[in-house]
């Protein structure tokens, strides 16, 4: 990858070409998603939901408070899925590197499982603090997140030259450590939470509300604008961590901020729509082999990838069952997962 | 033109007023939760009936209804499309957020206790019927089914039962304590053999020392556990008294499960096999 992104400098003809294409699809994907669904939308009551005109009052809550909401979530989950997992593939230098396999969304939904299995009974005077109810789940998914990534980091950095190794490692042991407590959660838990639990695991955006997302958003587009300020560093990284501490980075530091921004990226983002794979992981790679390597052109290219993948699948999810949904998650696996084989393979070599 | 107006107009009002009606008359009601689906078709409300969740399979009628997702599940649009005026949701219908979206679409939303007790049963068909102006057959309906308890005849062996359900073949959980089926055995008569609290995975010891008398199985969960002949020869279960005397009944999932309309029937047949 070192050599590669010395060899092969982003050309900005083909990243604008990308910028216009990926934003014109997105800005496709918006509309559609507005206009189409299970209850049928004139294109009056699009314009009446934003404050155009007159419209069906039905049709623009469904505007305004299901579709719009469920859009916006889509969009802000799959950017920042996207960055996180470009930033995460830079810094371990790995192109299998993403929020999974960190054990931050494991860290995430095992938050998740604490309050479906425990959160009645343990949890009980907090929830009745009412306007402190909507934010238990996303609470503990963050603190889940951000519990596994102070491990990978704390534990990481102990291992020196071989930190980021290192680290990889101790991610595989903070996802077994969250599935088995996850698992031990639904032994303990009733039918009805273990059913709860592992529906809200599949990833969907269909239960999203204002209230919810309203803080979410706020901190992914944190999380987004800290992760796109260190492309410059990524790059710089690229060349070697020797070379890049010689060059003045300080990757102990990027190490540290990056891992604190992943954790707000995916708890923020597990929070309000469950696990949803393969985003973080497909995105990257796919604008890596357009754009080429350099994280300046490359991760604002993958958060509007991200954000027109996830939008996308989303409108697919809702269409094709009709007139019941299919859960985000599904749509992302099943067509993400083969999309991703059959790139690899088309690639061999330019990956290897 | 003149003409055509004159002609136009009345159709118009009669049109209106005859909406106008029908709305007034009777709920657009969408019913999430196979129990409640059934209640209401016992109720006489199944015309009014416009969509269901995906367990809603009983009576044949449902078959033609838009099913809108499974009740745990749920998506809001799905649910809007069918334009419900009122929501009948079951215990466990789902997630709160989507209900609470149907409520601030103006849809009025009726959701239900668990109780499984023939009481809970009472309960929730007179809160359906209360809920769709249908007291009258609510009461009657709920009397009905207590009076049909009452006739299932005592059975003084109290045999030992287990209920299995399966995720996969070889892969069985079965129920304990608070569950439907727990309430389903003692109202038969039986006492139930598996000693946890809730759905809990089967181990083969912990079948053995179950020792139960009859393994019975839901008819919704006989195929995913690979059929009849399968769960005889399951390694976990092959030992236990059940299965060597080949008692493993096959019970009907949604009238005995359901803690509905026919509750009593199915109380009724299960105490009739295992005497």
């Amino acid at each position: 990858m070192a050599s590669a992104a010395l060899r092969q400098p982003a050309s900005p003809g083909r990243t604008t070409v990308a910028g216009v294409a990926l934003g014109g699809l997105l800005l496709l994907s918006i509309v559609l998603n507005l206009r189409f669904g299970a209850v049928p939308i004139a294109t009056a009551d699009m314009l009446a939901a934003f404050g155009l005109g007159e419209g069906d009052p039905g049709n623009v809550m469904v505007l305004r408070e299901i579709r719009l909401p469920r859009l916006l979530s889509a969009i802000a989950v799959g950017a920042t899925l996207a960055l996180a997992g470009s930033a995460l593939q830079a810094l371990f230098r790995n192109p299998l590197a993403e929020p999974g396999l960190l054990g931050v969304s494991t860290g995430a939904a095992m938050g998740a499982a604490v309050w479906f299995v425990l959160g009645a009974a343990l949890l009980a005077p907090l929830a009745a603090i009412l306007w402190l109810k909507p934010f238990l789940l996303p609470g503990l998914a963050f603190l889940g997140a951000l519990i596994s990534i102070l491990l990978v980091l704390s534990l990481g950095r102990r291992g020196g030259s071989g930190a980021t190794v290192l680290m990889l490692l101790v991610g595989i042991g903070v996802n077994a450590i969250g599935a088995a407590i996850i698992g031990l959660a639904t032994f303990m838990g009733t039918d009805t939470e273990m059913r709860a639990l592992s529906i809200w695991l599949l990833g969907s955006f269909a239960q999203v509300e204002w209230h919810v997302l309203g803080p979410a958003l706020l901190l992914m587009g944190i999380a987004a604008i800290g992760l796109l300020s260190t492309a410059r560093l990524l790059d710089l990284l690229a060349l070697g961590e020797a070379e890049a501490r010689h060059l003045g980075v300080d990757t102990d530091k990027l190490r540290r901020r990056l891992g604190v921004l992943t954790a707000i990226a995916v708890g923020a983002s597990v929070s309000i729509s469950g696990i949803i794979g393969f985003v973080g992981l497909v995105v990257p790679h796919m604008i890596r082999l357009a754009v080429g390597p350099a994280h300046r052109a490359l991760m604002p290219l993958a958060a509007l990838g991200g954000a027109l993948a996830l939008s996308a699948a989303d409108l697919v999810g809702r269409l094709i069952a009709l007139p019941a949904e299919l859960p985000v998650g599904i749509v992302t696996a099943l067509v993400g997962a083969p999309l991703f084989i059959a790139m690899l393979l088309r690639n061999v070599r330019r990956l290897a | 033109m003149r003409k055509f107006a004159a002609f136009l107009l009345p159709v118009l009002l009669l049109a209106g007023a005859v909406g106008a009606g029908a709305a007034k008359a009777a709920d657009r009601i969408v019913s999430l939760g196979s129990d409640t689906t059934e209640i209401l078709f016992a109720l006489g409300k199944g015309g009014a009936i416009v969509g269901v969740d995906d367990t809603s399979m009983f009576p044949a009628a449902t078959r033609k209804l838009p099913k809108l997702g499974y009740f745990r599940a749920l998506a809001p649009e799905p649910i809007l499309a069918a334009r419900p005026t009122l929501v009948i949701a079951a215990n466990g219908a789902g997630p709160e957020a989507v209900l609470s979206k149907l409520g601030q679409a103006g849809v009025k939303v009726i959701r239900l206790d668990e109780d499984y007790r023939v009481a809970g049963a009472q309960a929730k068909v007179r809160a359906i019927a209360a809920a769709t102006g249908a007291k009258a057959q609510g009461d009657k309906l709920a009397a009905d089914i207590g009076a049909r308890m009452a006739k299932v005849p005592a059975n003084p062996k109290q045999p030992r039962m287990l209920l299995i359900l399966a995720q996969a073949p070889g892969r069985l959980i079965a129920a304990g304590s608070g569950t439907a089926a727990d309430s389903f055995i003692r109202l038969s008569g039986g006492s139930n053999a598996f000693p946890g609290n809730g759905y809990k995975p089967l181990s083969a010891e912990g079948a053995l020392a179950a020792k139960p008398d009859y393994i019975l199985i839901p008819s919704h969960v006989l195929g995913l556990a690979g059929g009849l002949d399968t769960i005889r020869k399951d390694p976990a279960l092959a030992r236990t008294p059940a299965a060597q005397a080949g008692r493993i009944i096959v019970i009907d999932s949604l009238s005995a499960l359901n803690f509905g309309p026919r509750l009593p029937e199915a109380v009724a047949k299960l105490a009739q096999q295992t005497r």
